[in-house]
């Protein structure tokens, strides 16, 4: 899962970042509203965790203008803001989710979870498919009933096919999906994380077309 | 409520015993001048009489007497009538309306008009004039009274009974206005007690009249307003002050909880302790802060004499740890010394804060330039500073509440926006003025200016 964290304060920036990428998620950060704006339309992201009061920019208006532009990432306001009516405003101008600060660290990460099932996983907590069950929420794998160890980089990546499930995925997609802007990425980390998922759940489930990507039926 | 019914009966009494007093000395009046009047005309009366008779009188031949003719023109009936010789006091002639009343001791007394009382025929008035052709004698004419006085009688008993019923009447109609009046007090007490702190936004409908309780009730409603942007006030400062608690609340709560998810190394704890730490740092210099903010209200009254001059080295000896480890340069300008009549805490304030300020926002090895001095009746405070500058559309708004400028936004720049306010307020109260001149990027130069009260 791929994240976008848009915040100024650069405390809870580093919190969020160290936190969230500890949950196996790509963390991407923005410290005011332009650039995150600027990364959002850029990027493709799962979610987006957006403050309000942002320099150059706010939170609202970063809101009201990418959804204007139909970009339709999730978006996770996480602010100071409490009132009854900046919740409404967030949340009428296209917010998926509002949580207030100070945030419970466990709550943020399930609210996270929740969007995404809902939006990229449309709803389901587990995939079922042949002999294979992929739990998104507990994060298992099990394959003929078996619980089956993968890396959170594995996971992450049966999961974004998953998310993409009957379509092609380029390997730029993937790079763009489980590493941040600032990792360097060697392309041959991509096969040797396919090479072990289909040793682990069984040669048929990642599907390859040369040079273009993989995808799961 | 029984305060109010006490007004109204105190009204009451009183206009009731103040009216009642009225009636009785002006009933007197009117009574005694009907009496008088009504008397003078049977004066009157009888005096026509009695010239008519002397006019008209022929003494008896022979010692007999006789009988005056009564005329039905006279004004007055009955009228006696009877002439006494002067020899020897005797009626030598009299009318046939003369009653048996010993008329001839009254000549005595040497009145014109008397009124006497008789047992028999109750109030009789007299009047007697003399005569001395063609005999000597006197003419007595009189009348009873009892038809005047029962006429009298009669006025007095209506007096009595009308009297009362006019000031209940009186009274009723005190009491409708005392109610019309006291109605809307009523009101305004009832509303009063309606409105809570926590239900500002009513107000007392505001009456139609033009008058006195519509006086009130602006008055009272001007005060609610008042009263509910005092409270707005502190529901701001409450709101801003718990909104800017959140952040660091936020680090602290957010860095514990995530040092929680697992077990770490010592390294990670230690970490999490000192960015704990920064973050409790930062809430009590804004507790700090807060409390400077709210003193400045109970600091009017105490005046002291001061020297500003000392005063501000004081304040940048104290300050100056932190300007050294910025590496920034203090040099003052102009310094004159200074004495003035002031509050030592708001001007220690003012000097503190902005010169603090000048030190957060300037950029490393920078150069801050004080001066101090008196022009044209006015005491000068300049700080100029080579720091990161204001932006245009920020200056209005520096001397707001909790307004940081993007650029204070960052925590590294330690401050919540109270600053400026406090100075703002400080200089308020103690008739100060403060001017931003700045140029974005190059610096700062605060002007501020005390009016000199010798």
């Amino acid at each position: 899962m791929k994240l976008l964290v848009i915040e100024d304060d650069e405390a809870i920036l580093s919190l969020l970042k160290r936190g969230l990428e500890e949950e196996g998620m790509v963390v991407d950060t923005a410290a005011n509203g332009e650039d995150g704006e600027y990364l959002a339309e850029v990027n493709h992201y799962d979610i987006i965790i957006l403050d309000w009061m942002l320099p150059e920019k706010s939170g609202i208006d970063i809101l009201k203008d990418l959804r204007s532009k139909d970009i339709k990432t999730p978006v996770l306001m996480l602010t100071a803001k409490d009132a009854m009516e900046n919740k409404l405003e967030g949340l009428n101008e296209g917010a998926d989710d509002y949580l207030t600060k100070p945030f419970n660290f466990d709550e943020l990460i399930a609210r996270i979870n929740a969007i995404y099932r809902r939006s990229a996983l449309k709803g389901s907590d587990k995939i079922v498919i042949d002999d294979i069950e992929v739990d998104f929420e507990s994060k298992l794998v099990k394959k003929n009933g078996e619980i089956v160890n993968l890396t959170a980089k594995e996971f992450e990546f049966l999961e974004f096919l998953l998310a993409n499930r009957g379509s092609l995925v380029s390997t730029e997609m993937i790079q763009d999906q489980l590493w941040n802007s600032e990792e360097f990425v060697n392309s041959n980390v991509i096969q040797v994380i396919v090479y072990r998922l289909r040793n682990k759940l069984g040669k048929d489930l990642i599907k390859s077309k040369r040079n273009m990507g993989y995808f799961i039926e | 409520m029984n305060n109010k019914e006490n007004l109204k009966k105190i009204v009451l009494w009183w206009l009731g015993t103040f009216i009642a007093l009225i009636l009785i000395v002006f009933n007197t009046i009117f009574y005694q001048t009907l009496k008088y009047s009504f008397y003078d005309r049977v004066k009157n009366s009888l005096i026509l009489v009695s010239h008519n008779i002397k006019d008209n009188f022929t003494p008896p031949s022979i010692n007999k007497i006789v009988t005056i003719p009564s005329k039905l023109d006279y004004p007055i009936s009955p009228v006696m009538i009877a002439v006494f010789g002067s020899k020897n006091m005797k009626i030598i002639a009299k009318s046939i309306t003369f009653m048996d009343i010993n008329l001839g001791k009254y000549i005595k007394e040497n009145q014109e008009f008397l009124i006497v009382h008789n047992k028999r025929y109750g109030k009789i008035a007299i009047y007697i004039i003399k005569i001395v052709a063609p005999i000597k004698g006197y003419i007595v004419v009189a009348t009873p009274l009892y038809r005047i006085d029962l006429k009298l009688q009669d006025i007095f008993i209506k007096m009595i009974i009308l009297n009362p019923i006019l000031l209940i009447l009186l009274l009723l109609g005190a009491n409708m206005i005392l109610d019309r009046v006291l109605n809307p007090i009523k009101e305004i007490t009832k509303a009063a007690n309606e409105i809570s702190v926590g239900d500002l936004d009513r107000i007392i409908p505001i009456p139609l009249q033009n008058d006195e309780i519509k006086d009130l009730v602006l008055a009272f409603n001007s005060m609610v307003i008042r009263l509910r942007n005092g409270i707005d006030m502190i529901h701001r400062f409450n709101s801003d002050v718990s909104h800017e608690l959140r952040t660091p609340l936020t680090v602290l709560k957010g860095e514990i909880q995530l040092a929680l998810r697992k077990d770490r190394d010592k390294e990670y704890y230690k970490d999490v302790l000192k960015k704990s730490l920064k973050e409790i740092d930062y809430m009590i210099d804004m507790v700090e802060e807060m409390l400077m903010f709210s003193k400045i209200d109970s600091e009017v009254e105490q005046k002291e004499n001061l020297n500003l001059d000392e005063l501000l080295l004081k304040v940048v000896s104290k300050l100056s740890f932190k300007a050294k480890h910025k590496n920034l340069k203090i040099e003052f300008e102009k310094i004159e010394p200074i004495k003035i009549k002031s509050n030592p805490f708001l001007i220690n304030a003012i000097f503190i804060n902005i010169i603090d300020n000048a030190i957060k926002y300037s950029k490393e090895n920078g150069v801050i330039k004080i001066s101090l001095y008196k022009d044209d009746g006015n005491i000068i405070f300049e700080v100029m500073d080579t720091g990161v500058g204001i932006k245009k559309e920020d200056l209005e708004h520096l001397t707001e509440r909790f307004y940081r400028s993007d650029i204070s936004r960052n925590r590294d720049i330690k401050g919540f926006g109270l600053g400026l306010s406090i100075v703002k307020k400080a200089l308020d109260t103690i008739d100060g003025k403060i001017k931003f001149d700045s140029i974005l990027g190059k610096g700062t130069i605060v002007t501020i200016k005390i009016k000199d009260k010798k």
